[in-house]
């Protein structure tokens, strides 16, 4: 966890709405956007989960709500939407980490309908619904618009242990240049982040397999496992703030090194 | 050509989906005349059991698979929107389509490519690399297809299945490529802008011994637009 005081307060006075943000990647990002002065709406589609990451941030001296959201439900994040611009006045960042499904490994000639179906409509059919949604506060926010996809390095590469995931993750990497190229001459910047971040199932996999930790960082460069906040959060009030109102339509790997692109 | 199992030379066995659009089209005449026997899939729908059937059908009568070419599900000619104009209908038609068509054909597929060493073959505009204004649903499944590509290439290439894509040039799908706002794409290296037929000779290459070190690759034949990385 950064401490407060050494964050710089580049989000004062914006509204920034983080899917799947309950734990994880997601919250990281929502607890870096409030240190920097956001307010920030956790669209978590769990209250248990969703209720206390926001009472944390407040405890903490930052702006946040909890906003009941199931990604899957284009009139869930139409609602979450309405309630932000209701009660913050505006929505300048829309930050779309939710996924489902991406956590079981599985075999093309063998995988069903269900695994394809809940990552499809989270990944994907969330981006679609969250852009598309955003689109309108977006504009109006101008060159303080921000729309931010979460991706994945293997979004990039393709994965051997989960093959459904790695397309779902390059989709929204396209459709974050798309947009990009249609949305630029309004200002609005987006732009993917591809982390690696100990998030609690990684956690939960290091306690199921004590060599993990050890063979993960030795593979990479930087050594270790990145955070969700420190390393994650860092890297989203980037793209969120006026630094990098030039920056559009790039995936920005966070992951210490590990995979390394063009 | 492909080869029997007494190492006798046999006509290559070809599936080739999106058959009645130009590329697909274009690609089962090429295959043909270099002597395959191709069954062309015109799917009207991306669902499993359709998928599962048609590529079972399609292997009953070719006697087995040596190459499934994978060449889209959208409409000829992509129509160019705004973002915001785009109703779920079309945008599953699109991506629902173009994945799950794909994925359907591929998983049936998989046993019989490896029982023949086979091959994949994705075909694909530049439009998933480059980002297309006005193309965003288009761009998130073509891209969204090449990585798959890449997914299946890891899994299914220690059990001898090569799987690759050849890119063509956006103007060869999109029915307006200058909406896609992709400026910096110069004018063609070679000077020339390739047909649909010009994916067969790619293909051909890919099954045969000299692309047997190729896995996960995209070979991109705009005649030298896209020059990434």
């Amino acid at each position: 966890m950064t401490s407060a005081g050494t964050v710089p307060r580049r989000l004062e006075g914006r509204t920034a709405i983080i899917t799947g943000a309950g734990q994880g990647v997601g919250l990281g990002i929502a607890r870096r956007l409030a240190a920097e002065g956001a307010n920030v709406v956790i669209a978590a589609r769990r209250a248990e989960t969703g209720e206390p990451a926001a009472a944390g941030i407040r405890d903490a001296g930052g702006n946040a709500i909890c906003i009941v959201t199931d990604v899957t439900s284009r009139a869930q994040i139409q609602a979450c939407v309405d309630e932000t611009v209701a009660t913050y006045g505006g929505l300048e960042i829309m930050v779309h980490n939710a996924v489902a499904g991406g956590a079981g490994v599985h075999q093309l000639e063998t995988v069903e309908q269900t695994t394809w179906d809940t990552l499809s409509h989270t990944a994907v059919w969330g981006s679609f619904h969250c852009a598309q949604i955003a689109s309108p506060h977006l504009r109006i926010a101008g060159n303080r618009g921000r729309l931010i996809l979460i991706t994945s390095p293997s979004g990039v590469e393709g994965s051997h242990t989960l093959p459904l995931y790695s397309p779902v993750k390059a989709a929204q990497r396209a459709m974050a240049k798309s947009l990009a190229r249609e949305w630029g001459r309004h200002g609005v910047t987006v732009n993917c982040i591809g982390p690696v971040a100990e998030t609690p199932a990684l956690t939960k996999a290091f306690e199921s397999n004590p060599q993990l930790r050890g063979r993960l960082s030795a593979r990479t460069p930087l050594g270790r496992i990145g955070d969700i906040e420190a390393d994650i959060g860092a890297a989203a009030a980037y793209l969120a703030s006026d630094d990098a109102s030039y920056v559009t339509g790039q995936t920005l790997i966070v992951d210490g090194g590990h995979f390394m692109g063009f | 050509m492909a080869e029997t199992d007494a190492g006798e030379p046999r006509a290559l066995r070809a599936i080739v989906t999106g058959a009645d659009q130009p590329l697909g089209a274009a690609a089962g005449r090429g295959l043909r005349a270099n002597g395959a026997d191709v069954v062309a899939l015109d799917l009207a729908t991306s669902e499993r059991a359709a998928g599962h059937g048609a590529v079972n059908d399609a292997v009953s009568t070719l006697g087995g698979l040596d190459l499934l070419v994978v060449s889209g599900w959208h409409l000829p000619l992509l129509q160019p929107a705004d973002f915001e104009a785009i109703d779920d209908a079309s945008f599953a038609a699109m991506w629902e389509g173009g994945l799950q068509g794909m994925l359907w054909t591929l998983q049936p597929s998989i046993p019989h490519l490896r029982d023949a060493g086979g091959s994949v073959v994705v075909v694909l505009p530049t439009t998933g690399m480059t980002g297309g204004a006005h193309y965003a649903p288009a761009a998130a499944t073509f891209e969204a297809q090449r990585i798959l590509m890449k997914a299946a290439a890891r899994q299914l290439g220690p059990d001898g299945i090569r799987v690759n894509a050849v890119a063509v040039g956006a103007e060869l799908v999109l029915a307006d490529a200058e909406a896609a706002d992709v400026h910096y794409l110069a004018p063609p290296a070679t000077g020339h802008q390739p047909s649909p037929e010009d994916v067969v000779d790619i293909i051909m290459f890919l099954v045969s011994p000299a692309g047997r070190h190729l896995g996960g690759q995209t070979i991109t034949i705009d005649g030298g637009r896209w020059l990434a990385p």
